[in-house]
């Protein structure tokens, strides 16, 4: 039987300027270890908000959020996001000042590993860039990179510190459909080959084909 | 380490960040100017005083005992006078210390006591208790005491006497003006001291000799008798090595001596004084004939008596009132001159000197010898003061000090000011940085890290500006007599006046002023760095992602 590697019980997200405007409402979300997921939705629904709860990112109003069977705390929220997972933005969000291969390096840099030349991290990174298709790559400024060039290098980043939940929101948003199609399929297949769970909120319905489950976000709630 | 890689990141300038790499140079150079400025002001005023003091101790003693009223209302000092053996005549310091005989006083040679005579101070053993060997013996006493050995080290407690009183001097000057020897003379009140070897402050304060005074030296001692007119004194190399020994012999004290022996031998036995540099400034030079002239009392009228003496040398007195008016010469040539005038018309002075080099410790010595006195039951009759006590050096030291006070209070506002700036080019950097922020966080980096890297930022500008200035500092210091030049140049005369700041202005960095200003930058760049550095831990990363 797989084991859950998040467990969203009760969540509650509302906003209170101008006026209240509830988000999530009592959202119940079980991910198992492996286990793909698309949430899908209109805009304004609240999928980024629910990911970036699910990514402890932001904070629910009330609910209880368990990642790898522990209950996330203001205390842990740092530790778990850089060892149990990974973050893949539409806008890639790449370190401008670092290169391709600093910037996949820096979570293990973060969780104060050593990333010297012939560390495990350092020769995992390159793997990493090497399977994304940018080991020639990996000494180029970011900047110097295209669209999807960046996202590979997101791609390979999130997956530095072997996290065991990849969350990735619009991943495809900012690339024409060839490139999307191409990370579409190295994102599956990556979360596949490692056996990590993916969470990715996309409007993209070929995206959502490829995942295991598809979670509509409706009213608050998630129905499959 | 990470916060550590980020903040140097952060802080390289970048073309991209243009403005913030702008502001950033301006903070960090505002911080090296201040820097360099408290640096240099206080390594300048550190060395003036630390100067000043040495002065102002070179007439003086690091630690001074004068006899008081008690003292000379004394049996002990007043039995010579009613002594035969004395010759009926009351003893200096000097004297009291060489005389073999502590009670001169003889019932069947001299007068009976007086019905006022004080009461004798007598020992255990019931002999008379000798004021001044008991000070001496308790003084020199001390290089026994462990704590006075820890703290003077390798230095050692000297005593001497001084005395000081009144005299003319009169300065024959004989000078060749257009091959026309013209004479005339200075005539000057003096204070007499008594030159001591001992007084190893006074060496330092030596003013070197100057080319004018070698062909005075030439001119006056005929030193022609000893072939030195052979030497080739027109050649500039010739007259540098000379001028090189010369000032080399002044400061060593054997060398200086024999030196002076030399010449006073040439000069017919004649006794040297050493001038105030005043002297100097009014034309006199080193071998000028002088005249130490006095008026004695004898029991027809008051005769003038003259001491045949030549000029030795000068120095430099500092900022003591007394100072341009006082010379030094022999010690027996001062208990001469004083013991011989009326005692009652001349503002006499006699007690003894305690020295050592390092006067930070005027303060432990002084309370030893008090220690010292009071168990041996002589404290009543001394007045023990150390330099910073003395009536006429109390004040300048005082003022030094409150001048160094309030000095260093605007220095730590000016830092302030300076460092503050860091906090508007922090505050902006956290702006420019917010999106990095929030991918940092969203990688694990904790509100803590995002602190410390904003943190680090102000005290790596802090550091930097700090030892920008220092270096600057350093530089300034080393080649200051250039800039002063310069300045004096711009202003037509003396930027320093060299009666209060001397001929040179000190050049040594004070280490003091240098932990100073990097101590007070690194903490409040700490501390201006704090809030920008909270304000970048409180940053929202969704807030900040969502708006991207």
């Amino acid at each position: 039987m797989a084991k859950a590697v998040l467990q969203a019980k009760n969540i509650i997200k509302s906003f209170y300027y101008p006026t209240k405007i509830s988000i999530l409402d009592n959202l119940e979300l079980t991910v198992q270890r492996g286990e793909t997921v698309a949430i899908k939705g209109r805009s304004g629904e609240g999928k980024s908000t629910l990911l970036q709860i699910l990514g402890t990112l932001d904070t629910p109003c009330s609910g209880q959020l368990n990642i790898l069977d522990k209950s996330v705390t203001f205390f842990n929220k740092s530790k778990i996001r850089n060892n149990s997972l990974g973050f893949i933005f539409q806008s890639f969000h790449l370190l401008d000042d670092y290169t391709a291969l600093e910037n996949v390096l820096m979570p293990a840099k973060i969780g104060r590993k050593s990333i010297a030349l012939k560390s495990e991290a350092y020769k995992r990174a390159l793997e990493l860039l090497d399977a994304v298709g940018l080991k020639d790559r990996a000494h180029f400024s970011t900047k110097l990179l295209s669209g999807g060039e960046k996202q590979r290098v997101s791609i390979a980043r999130a997956l530095c510190n072997d996290p065991a939940i990849i969350l990735a929101d619009e991943p495809s948003g900012n690339l024409d459909k060839e490139t999307a199609s191409v990370i579409h399929d190295l994102l599956i297949r990556f979360a596949k080959e490692h056996n990590k769970s993916l969470i990715v909120v996309t409007h993209d319905d070929n995206l959502a084909n490829l995942t295991d489950t598809i979670y509509h976000l409706n009213n608050g709630k998630l129905t499959k | 380490m990470f916060e550590l890689s980020v903040a140097r990141k952060y802080l390289t300038p970048r073309w991209r960040q243009l403005s913030v790499s702008i502001i950033s140079l301006i903070s960090i150079l505002v911080i090296a100017l201040v820097v360099w400025l408290i640096v240099v002001f206080f390594s300048v005023t550190n060395g003036l005083e630390k100067g000043w003091v040495q002065k102002l101790t070179t007439l003086t003693a690091p630690v001074r005992i004068t006899p008081n009223e008690n003292y000379y209302n004394s049996y002990y000092y007043l039995v010579d006078g009613i002594s035969q053996d004395s010759n009926y005549a009351q003893k200096s310091i000097r004297e009291k210390l060489q005389s073999l005989n502590t009670d001169p006083y003889d019932e069947s040679m001299d007068e009976t006591f007086p019905s006022f005579f004080p009461q004798p101070v007598l020992n255990s053993d019931g002999s008379l208790k000798d004021l001044v060997k008991q000070a001496y013996f308790e003084i020199e006493h001390l290089n026994q005491d462990s704590e006075i050995r820890n703290r003077l080290k390798s230095d050692q407690i000297i005593v001497d006497d001084f005395e000081v009183t009144t005299s003319q001097l009169r300065v024959k000057l004989i000078r060749n003006i257009n091959n026309t020897p013209m004479i005339s003379s200075v005539t000057q009140a003096t204070y007499l001291g008594s030159f001591n070897k001992e007084n190893q402050t006074l060496e330092k304060t030596m003013i070197p000799f100057s080319m004018e005074d070698l062909q005075n030296l030439v001119r006056t001692h005929n030193l022609k008798n000893q072939k030195l007119d052979e030497l080739p004194l027109t050649s500039k190399k010739f007259q540098k090595d000379l001028q090189q020994f010369l000032s080399k012999a002044s400061n060593q004290d054997l060398k200086k001596l024999d030196f002076l022996n030399i010449l006073g031998n040439n000069h017919g036995q004649a006794d040297a004084v050493f001038l105030p540099k005043t002297f100097r400034d009014a034309g006199v030079l080193v071998g000028d004939k002088t005249e130490i002239s006095y008026y004695t009392p004898t029991m027809s009228a008051v005769q003038e008596q003259k001491i045949p003496t030549f000029v030795a040398g000068f120095y430099d007195p500092g900022l003591i009132p007394l100072g341009g008016k006082f010379i030094l010469t022999a010690p027996e040539i001062v208990s001469l001159v004083r013991t011989s005038q009326a005692q009652e018309q001349t503002p006499n002075s006699n007690g003894i000197n305690v020295r050592f080099d390092n006067l930070d410790n005027a303060d432990l010595v002084k309370a030893k010898i008090q220690a010292a006195f009071n168990k041996a039951g002589i404290a009543p009759f001394f007045k023990i003061e150390t330099y910073k006590e003395f009536e006429f050096t109390k004040d300048i030291l005082q003022q030094l000090q409150s001048d160094k006070t309030l000095f260093t209070l605007i220095s730590t506002i000016i830092i302030i000011v300076a460092c503050s700036n860091i906090i508007s080019m922090l505050i902006i950097m956290v702006n420019d940085k917010k999106v990095e922020i929030g991918i940092l966080r969203s990688m694990g980096t904790s509100s803590f890290s995002i602190a410390t890297i904003f943190g680090l930022c102000g005290v790596v500008m802090g550091a930097t500006g700090s030892a920008i200035g220092t270096f600057a500092a350093y530089f300034t210091l080393k080649n200051l007599k250039i800039l002063i030049d310069f300045l004096s140049t711009l202003q037509g005369h003396n930027a320093f006046n060299p009666m209060f700041y001397g001929d040179t202005l000190p050049n040594e960095i004070s280490f003091e002023a240098m932990f100073f200003v990097i101590f007070s930058t690194a903490l409040i760049s700490t501390i201006a760095g704090i809030v920008p550095a909270v304000k970048a831990s409180m940053l929202h990363p969704s807030a900040i992602l969502r708006a991207e």
